[in-house]
């Protein structure tokens, strides 16, 4: 009943936009750049919410950043909002003032798989578009951008890890916990790569520190010293990251052992400073707070597209002066353009699961890899 | 309240009956005041904040879902802190009684058979606080501090990797987000719940002996109260409400987790201590509580539709605890009950117990 009102109210609200979207799908064949600055100002403004984990977390600051920059130019009146400690039901209590506050969209990551389900389910019953980012939430949502891909981030690291350590080596690999479902992944991703690229080598023990960095910091003392003949090591937990750089430079076998890693760089600058740290691989941040508002975008568009608006064949990579073309048919859209928040390339949403990617059903991986290493470490702030 | 609780058990010194009279007189006037507050709470909500007020009777009856699980541990919280003890243990009792009923019922057992089955060991919990208590003397505060662990731990171990989600509909619907009419189910239970509570305070020997406890122990012991037994029977109701409370968050958010009732306990001692119950025992009224779930869970979700963030409504509600105690003190006060004494009787009421019996 209230689902169908709003929806007509929005609808209404939307004549004006429908009529320029007709005069912008009548010029999309010459659209340039400027063309496509001046359509998305005349796109009606939503309202968004970006719900990090927690507060005061780097990374997720670095997404707001991003986000901040583009919301502007996509109409988009953006709330970046979380509870003080990373808790699912303080993300609940968010999700819930925000559906009676009439958000547009929601976009999340989230502390918990299941937890926000039924008031996310609640959000897009009321018309709400819900988009997960990093953690997702997967049987409450339209979309899920995933960090990047499993594979990718996998062959990235062994790369980096044979150039240091030759195509014979012994490697130990330093995660959280025995069950972290992302860890794991990664470590399969691994194992296959090496398999089919550098059969010498040799993964001899896998650490798990908790997710905590003092018990990753004895846990990787107790491999370092239990395998004298070791090359490096990879921890790939953002705890275990600088465990494992202490207990190098604590043992004198900084540079020795090569240490490549997934986590952000700002809070390990000092192990990269001492050569404890060879590598860490994650993605730009604040580009995924940007793709993060262009989904949302996205999102809202394809779910409330005016009716006047009808292209019989979506374009293959809209652009937001395209967004027009996609709003009726946006079930079938398959791949679209970052170019309009400065993102390179084309992103596909997929269609079904994927083992190798990690990716699952309409989720659209953000980025490949991005390595920080001595040469770069100190561009990055989060 | 107490001279109620002192008259019909029919020993209380006469001398003690106009204080008696004065603290029951400032207990009704703080439920009054927080009544007060709460409606102009809401009221203030309804005019400054449009969203609010567009959610309609059932839009804004239905935040009440997000914070009655709390309202249900403040009860039983309640109960123990009047007798002048205190349950740390409550928030891992919700976890882990929400993970017994998802595992066994996980395990193939009937949704409705593990609810009572995770009560029952919600009320074992509760038992083992009480023995600890009453038996071996050990402070509440250090047990249940102790137990609050156990009871986590064995919560985590049972969850296991993957803590099981999405239980049959109809116990999601009852215990979860369903509701008659208007009225969401879960408020419709708080408020049954509620009510045999606060019968069984204010109008029962029961009660009246909770509260003669926490107001001198020496006292309803000559009065003819069972300390030993009552006491331990306080920790009992609160582990079986706090196992409640686990029961509803799990239907709420039809998931169980290991960690799920961590953050229930501290705002569930606010409102006891908001809603006029002493910290230290003895004094106040089981409809301030009642009153008070409803005036700091409207305050923390009236804050967010506004558009503050969570950390602003944490620093209000924290502000709004402070000064209600200020003007609590400040009404107390007035009506002639002096800090010191009030301290006097918390920790004086050893040598005011050996005197009593030649009065």
């Amino acid at each position: 009943m209230k689902r169908t009102k709003t929806a007509q109210r929005r609808l209404v609200g939307k004549i004006g936009a429908a009529v320029a979207c007709l005069a912008m799908s009548a010029t999309t064949a010459i659209a340039v750049a400027p063309a496509s600055a001046s359509a998305t100002s005349r796109l009606p403004t939503i309202k968004v919410s970006m719900v990090p984990k927690l507060l005061g977390l780097a990374v997720f600051e670095a997404n707001d950043q991003g986000a901040k920059q583009v919301a502007k130019k996509l109409g988009i009146d953006l709330t970046y909002t979380a509870p003080a400690t990373a808790s699912a039901e303080g993300q609940v209590a968010i999700f819930k003032a925000e559906i009676a506050q009439h958000y547009n969209v929601i976009t999340t990551s989230s502390n918990d798989p299941t937890v926000p389900a039924p008031v996310l389910q609640e959000a897009m019953k009321a018309g709400i578009q819900v988009v997960t980012y990093d953690s997702d939430v997967p049987s409450a949502r339209d979309f899920f951008m995933q960090d990047t891909a499993y594979n990718t981030i996998g062959s990235a690291l062994i790369d980096a890890v044979e150039k240091f350590t030759g195509p014979k080596a012994q490697i130990a690999i330093m995660s959280s916990t025995a069950d972290a479902t992302i860890q794991n992944a990664w470590i399969t991703a691994m194992k296959t790569y090496i398999a089919q690229k550098y059969p010498g080598l040799k993964i001899v023990t896998i650490g798990y520190g908790q997710s905590i960095e003092s018990v990753s910091l004895s846990v990787a003392e107790g491999i370092i010293h239990a395998y004298p003949h070791l090359k490096a090591i990879i921890p790939i937990d953002s705890n275990a990251v600088p465990g494992t750089a202490a207990a190098l430079t604590d043992l004198h076998m900084a540079g020795k052992i090569g240490d490549f890693g997934i986590g952000p760089p700002k809070e390990s600058r000092a192990y990269f400073a001492n050569g404890s740290l060879q590598a860490l691989f994650l993605w730009d941040e604040i580009g995924q707070g940007k793709l993060d508002m262009l989904m949302a975008r996205l999102a809202y568009e394809g779910a409330h597209g005016a009716p006047e608006c009808t292209a019989k064949t979506p374009p293959a990579n809209p652009t937001p002066s395209q967004w027009c073309g996609i709003r009726t048919n946006y079930a079938k859209v398959q791949s679209f353009s970052g170019a309009s928040v400065g993102l390179p390339g084309t992103y596909t949403v997929s269609a079904a699961p994927n083992k190798v990617t990690g990716a699952t059903k309409n989720t659209v991986i953000y980025s490949t890899p991005l390595e920080f290493t001595k040469a770069n470490y100190l561009r990055y702030n989060f | 309240m107490s001279l109620s609780a002192t008259s019909p058990l029919g020993t209380g010194p006469a001398a003690k009956a106009p204080r008696a009279q004065t603290a029951g007189r400032q207990e009704a006037r703080w439920v009054a005041t927080v009544a007060v507050l709460l409606v102009a709470l809401l009221a203030y909500f309804c005019i400054a904040v449009p969203d609010f007020r567009d959610l309609g009777v059932s839009g804004i009856l239905g935040l009440s879902e997000q914070f009655l699980f709390t309202g249900l541990i403040a009860l039983g919280e309640a109960l123990v802190i009047l007798t002048g003890e205190i349950d740390l243990s409550t928030g891992a009792m919700s976890s882990l009684s929400g993970i017994v009923m998802a595992a066994l019922w996980q395990q193939g057992i009937n949704i409705w058979l593990a609810v009572v089955l995770a009560l029952i060991i919600s009320a074992l919990g509760g038992a083992i606080n009480g023995l600890f208590v009453t038996r071996f003397g050990i402070a509440s505060l250090l047990v249940t501090l102790g137990t609050q662990f156990i009871f986590g731990s064995v919560a985590t171990a049972v969850g296991g990797n993957a803590p099981p989600y999405n239980f049959p509909k109809a116990f999601v619907r009852l215990a979860g987000t369903g509701s008659v009419g208007p009225i969401p189910n879960e408020l419709i239970s708080f408020a049954v719940i509620a009510v045999v509570v606060w019968l069984l305070v204010a109008r029962t020997r029961y009660g009246r002996g909770l509260v003669l406890i926490g107001y001198n122990r020496a006292a309803a012991r000559y009065a003819g109260v069972n300390v030993q037994r009552t006491l331990f029977s306080s920790f009992v109701i609160c582990g079986v409400l706090a196992g409640a409370a686990g029961i509803f968050v799990s239907g709420y958010y039809n998931a169980a987790r290991d960690d799920i009732g961590n953050s229930l306990l501290l705002p569930a001692i606010t409102v006891v201590v908001l809603g006029g119950v002493d910290i230290f025992g003895g004094k106040g009224r089981m409809s301030g509580v009642i009153l008070a779930v409803f005036l700091l869970g409207f305050l923390d979700q009236g804050l967010l539709i506004r558009g503050n963030s969570s950390l602003t409504a944490t620093m209000v509600e924290g502000i709004v605890l402070v000064l209600c105690l200020m003007l609590k003190i400040a009404l107390d006060r007035r009506a002639g009950v002096r800090l010191k004494e009030s301290l006097q009787r918390r920790f004086g009421s050893a040598r005011r117990a050996a005197v009593l019996p030649d009065t």
